[in-house]
């Protein structure tokens, strides 16, 4: 008999010996009622889009500050080769800043005292420090904000913000680079919603607003919420869809400035493109974001690598579309540390504690990339810590234990975060 | 030692670029990617878009914001779309997400609203009796059906619209859904049975008289 749902495809057969026929009253029913719906409903109207229009005159020239201190360094995970090397500084997310073109006509936020303002002001908005801007970036995404802008990650539980100071108060009182905050636990507490402006711009007290941008990966199973402009007391938040170097995986970015920010906002608005590689040296995409354990390619010479910086790039896992987390460069005396750390580290995967836990993939991991600085191709290692099996840090072709030295200076800043892991890494990774 | 793995095993996921055949409004999307064509592809489809959204969300009030909110998403890839022939798929999938979304957010709210229920085979003057007893028969089957379509999950009305409304193929229902094609075969077919459990039980159950 042919399926029932098949009525109009005679290419399909399904055996179904308790369905009806194509002249189903079910579904003559479903039409029935769905053409009467529909040829009931009137249309509205519609609004054609338009493009949004570029503004010209300001380039991101890259007046890039490449901190480099301290000679070649050489490690070998394999061979155990000599860590350290970096003497002195080091630079990390804020690698490249960029002088604006006649920042110098931006207006004061009028901040302080202004009924337009929050209580907690941004101080920064449109200094000489602000014309100093550095690239964020989030999935296949990079954008310029200012150099004084941190990581942060926004507040947990805003509805439950009484007032600023409240026990739980975690919001940021600097403006911040929102960090993905997905695999966080909160606090499983009834709250009601504390705000009264509209709804695009979220939960959190007015009091506690900062200039903020964030970004969101849309895509089949993500829905993005509606682009626009809203306003509020002299607040705007501009939410825009950058397409992303993945078919139909676009990211939307949502940019909250303060009064008298409106050329800021413009300039962080025209910054924003794709990337395949960020401006850390992380790509969009990585094979740790692989449920299962992945082994980096094998490289000539890999187990004496002479990085000029590593790049630690921060992966969700599970997913195939860009899922760079967060990136940073270490150098100098950071990278130093590192790489002693990991020539240091017994050999074998570790600490684990299989018998405390389901051996589930972790939500994150990471890929280190150690830039050799002649362009080449960098020797890659991955490193497995939130779950209680296979920790550790893989190359090719053998594997290092996580212990303090190496793991910590992964996690020392954001926007590398680790929310969770196995209590076997308490003391490890994080004191 | 843990041994190497092999190549990815990546989550699949269907994509625009699946090889099934074009939706039906799809095939002259490519002759001009302009944004004044966009202009003329919205007024000619924006009707039937918001018709699609209306019935996916059973909402007469979001169903063309819902529809606003996938053009605009459209926009800046249209270039894309129109050459791909995939406009319409990737507007109406769009749409679908949006009523999942709002779906999530207000599935607790009973839904009051409704357009004027319509007789789909309603008597005329002239008609015989069993002509018009056939008719209520259909008008109480129809009421039966869109209550049952308005209580499903939304992806699953999603699925049911796209193919009794539509007429699209389980394939082209797969692409817009981005699911597989059992999925959406599977969505059709529970629904189905609900209904024909419903409209094979007393009367009172596929009319409502109140």
């Amino acid at each position: 008999m042919t399926d029932p749902t098949e009525p109009t495809e005679p290419g399909h057969e399904t055996p179904d010996p308790e369905a009806p026929g194509p002249d189903d009253r079910a579904e003559q029913a479903l039409r029935d009622a769905l053409a009467g719906r529909a040829d009931a409903f009137e249309p509205r109207e519609l609004r054609v889009p338009t493009p949004v229009r570029r503004r010209r005159g300001w380039l991101p020239a890259a007046a890039a500050v490449v901190v480099l201190v301290g000679g070649v360094t050489a490690i070998g995970i394999t061979a155990g080769g000599n860590g350290g090397g970096g003497s002195a500084d080091s630079s990390a997310a804020s690698d490249s800043s960029a002088a604006r073109e006649g920042a110098a006509a931006s207006p004061r936020s009028t901040v302080g005292g202004n009924a337009a303002s929050p209580g907690v002001a941004p101080k920064d908005d449109t200094g000489p420090e602000d014309r100093l801007m550095r690239w964020v970036s989030r999935y296949d995404v990079e954008v310029q904000v200012p150099s004084t802008w941190v990581y942060a990650a926004p507040p947990a539980r805003p509805d439950c913000i009484r007032k600023p100071g409240d026990t739980w108060d975690d919001a940021p009182r600097k403006p911040y680079v929102a960090i993905d905050v997905s695999r966080r636990a909160v606090p499983a507490i009834g709250c009601e919603p504390h705000s009264s402006a509209p709804a695009a711009f979220g939960d959190l007290p007015f009091e506690l607003w900062q200039p903020t941008i964030s970004f969101s990966q849309g895509g089949p199973t993500a829905d993005l919420a509606a682009d626009g402009t809203w306003t509020y007391r002299g607040w705007t938040l501009r939410r825009w869809t950058v397409p992303g170097t993945a078919p139909d995986q676009p990211v939307q970015v949502s940019l909250l400035t303060g009064p008298g920010q409106d050329d800021l906002a413009a300039r962080i608005h025209d910054s924003a493109r794709s990337f395949t590689i960020d401006q850390n040296g992380c790509p969009a995409t990585s094979a740790v974001q692989d449920e299962q354990l992945a082994r980096p390619p094998a490289v000539t010479s890999a187990s004496r690598l002479t990085p000029s910086s590593v790049s630690v790039c921060q992966y969700q896992r599970g997913v195939d579309t860009p899922g760079l987390l967060g990136s940073r460069r270490l150098t100098g005396s950071q990278m130093g540390e590192l790489l002693q750390g990991i020539a240091q580290a017994p050999a074998g995967s570790g600490p684990n504690a299989p018998s405390t836990c389901d051996p589930v993939p972790g939500d994150t991991a990471i890929e280190l990339r150690f830039n050799r600085g002649d362009d080449g191709e960098p020797a890659t290692a991955y490193v497995y810590y939130d779950s209680c099996v296979d920790n550790g840090i893989y190359d090719a072709d053998s594997v290092k234990q996580l212990t303090a030295a190496d793991c910590r200076p992964l996690f020392a800043e954001p926007p590398i975060m680790l929310w969770e892991s196995s209590s076997s890494l308490d003391g490890v990774c994080r004191e | 030692m843990l041994q190497r793995t092999p190549g990815p095993a990546r989550r699949g996921a269907v994509t625009l670029s699946q090889e099934v055949p074009p939706l039906p409004n799809d095939r002259a999307d490519a002759a001009d990617a302009g944004h004044a064509d966009f202009g003329h592809w919205v007024a000619a489809r924006g009707g039937a878009l918001q018709r699609f959204a209306y019935l996916v969300t059973g909402s007469a009030a979001d169903a063309p914001d819902l529809v606003q909110d996938a053009l605009e998403r459209a926009l800046p890839r249209w270039e894309h779309l129109a050459r791909s022939g995939t406009a319409e798929a990737y507007v109406r999938r769009s749409i679908v997400n949006g009523s999942v979304s709002r779906w999530r957010k207000n599935r607790r709210l009973v839904p009051v609203e409704d357009v004027e229920v319509v007789s789909p085979a309603g008597g005329s003057a002239g008609t015989s009796g069993a002509d018009v007893a056939d008719a209520v028969v259909r008008r109480d089957d129809a009421d039966a059906a869109w209550r049952l379509v308005q209580s499903l999950p939304a992806k699953q009305r999603a699925a049911v619209v796209l193919r009794y409304y539509e007429d699209l193929s389980f394939a082209q229902i797969a692409l817009v859904l981005d699911c597989p094609e059992a999925t959406a075969r599977s969505h059709v077919h529970r629904a189905l049975g609900r209904l024909r459990h419903q409209l094979a039980g007393p009367r009172s159950q596929g009319a409502r008289h109140d």
